[in-house]
């Protein structure tokens, strides 16, 4: 647990003026090395504490150091005075107190110690089967990694609340010559062990990710039946999450505002925001404000039924906080310290066919099995997007050959009403740095405007 | 900060075990943000920002560790932890010598004014109601608008195993636009950046920031009656100032010694061989005065310095950092940044700029029968393929700019498309900048060019 003692003791005695204090404290160790060629080629190790500092008088302000030797009681008079500028009406509602009991997921007691030796092991074994996905592998760069994260929210209305997460991560960076041709791919897994790291699913995508990129051509542009790849689903919910935000909503930002309660989507699209999942090693207990992470239905088979939201968001509609409450934005400062709307793990659920099922059942169409540029191409205000991508042709439920330099385009909640199965394989991934998670399954659509050359 | 004594301390324990350079970065920053949502000042934070970073090297090895716990005693401790780092990467130990250190303070070539914490907070909470009003009496279809105002001093210093022990003092001020606008039927986010790497002087022409507000929810509403680019292959005008963008996306980050040495570029193994058309002249330079780009030194106490990489078509270089230029067997060439102590330096962009040519910018445009006009770009990504999403653009016809488009992102091998410049205008234009996110976190970059053409891009749109 964080030591906060000195601060425990600045919120139980606040200066004059001040009435209500919360300091959210994080802490992150983590460890990495890179590994090629057999050899560890870079090494990481941090160790770092931030404190995010809020307190009020009539009115709220903010306040963020790293510089541990500074003051407790300056830094609360620092938020303070920040607080007298401040226009808008009332102040911040703080969390009171919650019991350990509520939180579901844990399982982490103490920060785990980087092993290095079991990592090299790790990144050598990892380096090895990912050669072997394919024969046209000319390297391969391994990244084994683990990452604590100890977190504890304090508040002068008796609130403390902490948790630690220990989560390992794998990636690798690979280069393939083909015919003279290089081409790249990269993909990472996490799990909450150095042994349950899953080296054969990243061999399976990169091997699958490589011949995906081979003697791709052009297509003609047109609407065509598609099936979206679990990581081009993933990609566009590192964006889309936002129309979910219980903020965006009230304020007017996102293309659902005034929806709740009305079908956006087909029968196929359930989204859910989790404190934890088992297809990843993140899990959240609480938010940066001290609430519970809980289970939140978003879209029920097509129905918009909740959102995500944060103390000041659930008091503007009425309702309860979520446990939503981060500072992570797509768009922020080089410190994002506002307490905005950010999921936990947000994801579409699952169906139950595999991918060549789901190919099988479009017949003809296009496998979209690549997409980047996450933060450009999605308007959250319209929902329109246009998304760069690869794909192979698929021709009677069969791949027929990659096409490149394609984008899909159109508007989400359209793209939403078109989803007519998802896959058995969901994929979720961490984002931001490792502040929350996203997932989807392949996402099979009935029509999707492609253009091409 | 630490004497000399004992910086050569800290810098003789991370390189105990082994290694043949190591460097010690400190980094104190004071930023301060206010938020004005719904015209009101909903949100003022202060961020204090003080950590250290020690970096050893041993050939084309690396470690890098990092801790915001900054006594002597602890530094130490980090510096050992750098040290077993080393020794477990298997690297030989060397004889240590005294390290003589040789202070350098090269001028900044951003002068500022005006420290933004000498200024009060009325005076800021003045320049956002500015332009709020001001953005907000551009367009009856603002739905939502959020404005905030952002200032930062960042304090650098950097000693290293050769001697070097040198800094840099930066001040940057900015404002952001996040608004929705939106008529019966349909709406549009939009955002837009006000930046300077000044001090508080940057908001002393008032018409610079009411201007730029006014401009950017106007653009954002015309939008709403924008329509979908057919799609076809057509010539494509980038005018001058940001779409600069273009090259820094299309080519820029796979000049960084990092995606070279990776073979992850298609510009490796190219130097001296033709890349692009032979009017293309690209650089990026880190000394020009009043950019964003712009530092006195780089985030390992190297001068920044001007950086020619295409010359008439040619591939002339690269952008190195130190352990990238290991890497590559070249110098550094005063590119390795980083957004600071918690993240290890590499070889990144600064000022990026493809140089004047000597085309006709009428002409560019008369000359098309049906084409694109490029006018802002709103970001996009790099790598082997690049995507730019136009967040301004506009359908050519007979040679004349006709209707807005919507929706479009440009896409395509940066390698290819740059072999298609068919014109390059005289008159180059510098822009604000922005942040380019990427391996060694937000770094301060701009991109700017004279207005330029493709003869030929794939853009769609609808059949």
């Amino acid at each position: 647990m964080i030591d906060l003692k000195k601060y425990k003791y600045a919120i139980k005695n606040l200066p004059e003026g001040i009435v209500e204090a919360e300091i959210d404290a994080e802490l992150q160790i983590s460890t990495l090395i890179r590994f090629k060629n057999d050899q560890i080629l870079e090494a990481l190790a941090s160790n770092v504490i931030e404190l995010f500092v809020r307190v009020s008088g009539e009115k709220t302000g903010y306040a963020y150091t790293q510089d541990l030797t500074e003051d407790a009681r300056t830094i609360l008079l620092r938020a303070y005075n920040n607080s007298l500028e401040i226009e808008r009406e009332g102040r911040d509602i703080l969390n009171i107190p919650v019991y350990e009991t509520d939180f579901c997921c844990n399982t982490n007691t103490h920060a785990a110690v980087a092993d290095i030796s079991k990592m090299k092991t790790a990144a050598q074994s990892l380096e090895k089967t990912i050669f072997n996905a394919n024969k046209h592998i000319t390297s391969v760069l391994a990244e084994i990694g683990i990452n604590t994260f100890s977190s504890r929210v304090i508040n002068s209305l008796d609130l403390d609340v902490s948790s630690i997460r220990n989560v390992y991560y794998a990636s690798v960076d690979v280069m393939a010559e083909y015919e003279g041709t290089q081409h790249n791919t990269s993909y990472s897994t996490t799990a909450t062990a150095l042994d349950e790291l899953n080296f054969n699913v990243l061999k399976e995508k990169v091997e699958l990710n490589l011949v995906h990129q081979l003697n791709a051509t052009g297509i003609v542009t047109g609407k065509y039946p598609a099936l979206l790849d679990s990581s081009v689903g993933v990609n566009i919910m590192m964006t889309a999450w936002q129309l979910f935000s219980g903020m965006k909503y009230c304020d007017g930002s996102s293309v659902l505002s005034g929806k709740l309660g009305n079908i956006i989507g087909s029968s196929s699209f359930t989204l859910l925001d989790t404190p934890a999942h088992e297809h990843t090693g993140y899990h959240f207990e609480f938010d940066c404000e001290g609430t519970p992470s809980k289970k939140n239905i978003l879209v029920n088979s097509g129905k918009l039924v909740g959102l995500m939201h944060n103390i000041a968001s659930a008091s503007k509609q009425n309702t309860k906080s979520t446990g939503n409450a981060g500072r992570y934005a797509l768009l922020s400062g080089t410190i994002p310290t506002d307490i905005i709307i950010t999921p936990n793990i947000c994801y579409i659920q699952k169906g139950r066919k595999n991918v060549s099922e789901l190919l099988n059942e479009m017949g003809d169409g296009i496998y979209i099995t690549e997409s980047y540029d996450v933060f450009h191409s999605i308007n959250i205000g319209s929902g329109e997007f246009t998304i760069p991508c690869r794909g192979v042709i698929i021709k009677e439920g069969k791949k027929h050959h990659p096409v490149t330099e394609i984008t899909i385009c159109g508007n989400l909640l359209d793209l939403f009403k078109n989803i007519s199965d998802a896959g058995n394989d969901l994929v979720i991934e961490n984002f931001l740095r490792k502040s929350y998670c996203v997932g989807s399954p392949s996402l099979l659509i009935k029509k999707l405007q492609i253009n091409g050359k | 900060m630490l004497s000399s004594d004992k910086t050569e301390s800290i810098l003789k324990t991370a390189l105990s075990s082994g290694g043949d350079f190591a460097e010690v970065f400190f980094e104190s920053k004071d930023e301060l943000n206010i938020k004005c949502s719904e015209k009101v000042i909903s949100g003022i934070t202060t961020t204090r920002i003080s950590g250290t970073g020690i970096y050893v090297l041993s050939g084309t090895k690396s470690v890098y560790v990092y801790t915001n716990t900054l006594s002597f005693m602890k530094l130490i401790k980090l510096a050992k932890q750098a040290a077993e780092l080393i020794k477990i990467i298997g690297c030989h130990k060397l004889d240590l010598k005294n390290i003589v250190f040789f202070m350098q303070k090269p001028t900044n070539p951003n002068k500022f004014e005006i420290y933004p914490s000498s200024v009060s907070y009325q005076d800021k909470i003045n320049v956002i109601h500015e332009t709020d009003a001001a953005a907000r009496g551009a367009s009856p279809s603002v739905r939502q608008l959020n404005v905030d105002y952002f200032d930062s001093e960042q304090n650098i210093v950097i000693a290293n195993s050769e001697g070097l022990y040198s800094g840099d003092y930066r001040v940057i001020s900015r404002l952001r636009l996040q608004a929705t606008v939106g008529n019966d039927s349909y709406s549009q986010y939009g955002w837009g950046e006000f930046t300077r790497p000044q001090g508080f002087e940057a908001f002393r022409i008032k018409s610079d920031y009411i201007n730029f507000s006014k401009t950017f929810i106007k653009n954002l509403s015309m939008s709403l009656n924008a329509v979908t680019a057919p799609s076809c292959s057509v010539p494509v005008v980038f005018e001058s100032g940001s779409c600069g963008a273009f090259w820094h996306e299309t080519c820029g980050h796979q000049l960084e010694a990092s995606s070279i040495s990776r073979n992850s570029s298609n510009f490796a193994g190219m130097i001296g061989q033709k890349v692009a058309s032979e009017k293309v002249t690209l650089i990026d330079d880190g000394t020009i005065s009043s950019l964003y780009g712009s530092a006195a030194i780089d985030d390992e106490g190297h001068r920044t310095q001007k950086n020619i990489l295409i010359e008439n078509g040619i591939l002339k270089g690269y952008l190195c950092d130190r352990l990238g230029g290991r890497k590559l067997n070249m110098p550094s060439t005063g590119s390795g940044r980083r957004q600071g102590y918690t993240y290890a330096p590499t070889a990144r962009m600064s000022n990026t700029y493809l140089a004047a040519g000597t085309d006709d910018n009428e002409e560019m445009i008369r000359s098309i029968d049906k084409g694109l006009y490029v006018k802002r770009i709103g970001g996009g990504t790099g790598g082997r393929e690049f995507s730019l999403a136009v967040s301004e653009g506009y359908w050519i016809k007979n040679g004349q700019i006709d209707h807005r488009v919507k929706g479009l992102v440009l896409n395509g091998r940066g390698i290819d498309v740059i072999k298609r410049v068919d014109r390059v205008g005289k008159n180059l234009q510098k822009e604000g900048g922005s942040f380019c996110g990427a391996a060694s976190g937000l770094c301060t970059v701009t991109s700017f060019q004279p207005r330029m053409r493709i003869s030929c891009m794939a853009v769609g749109g609808e059949e």
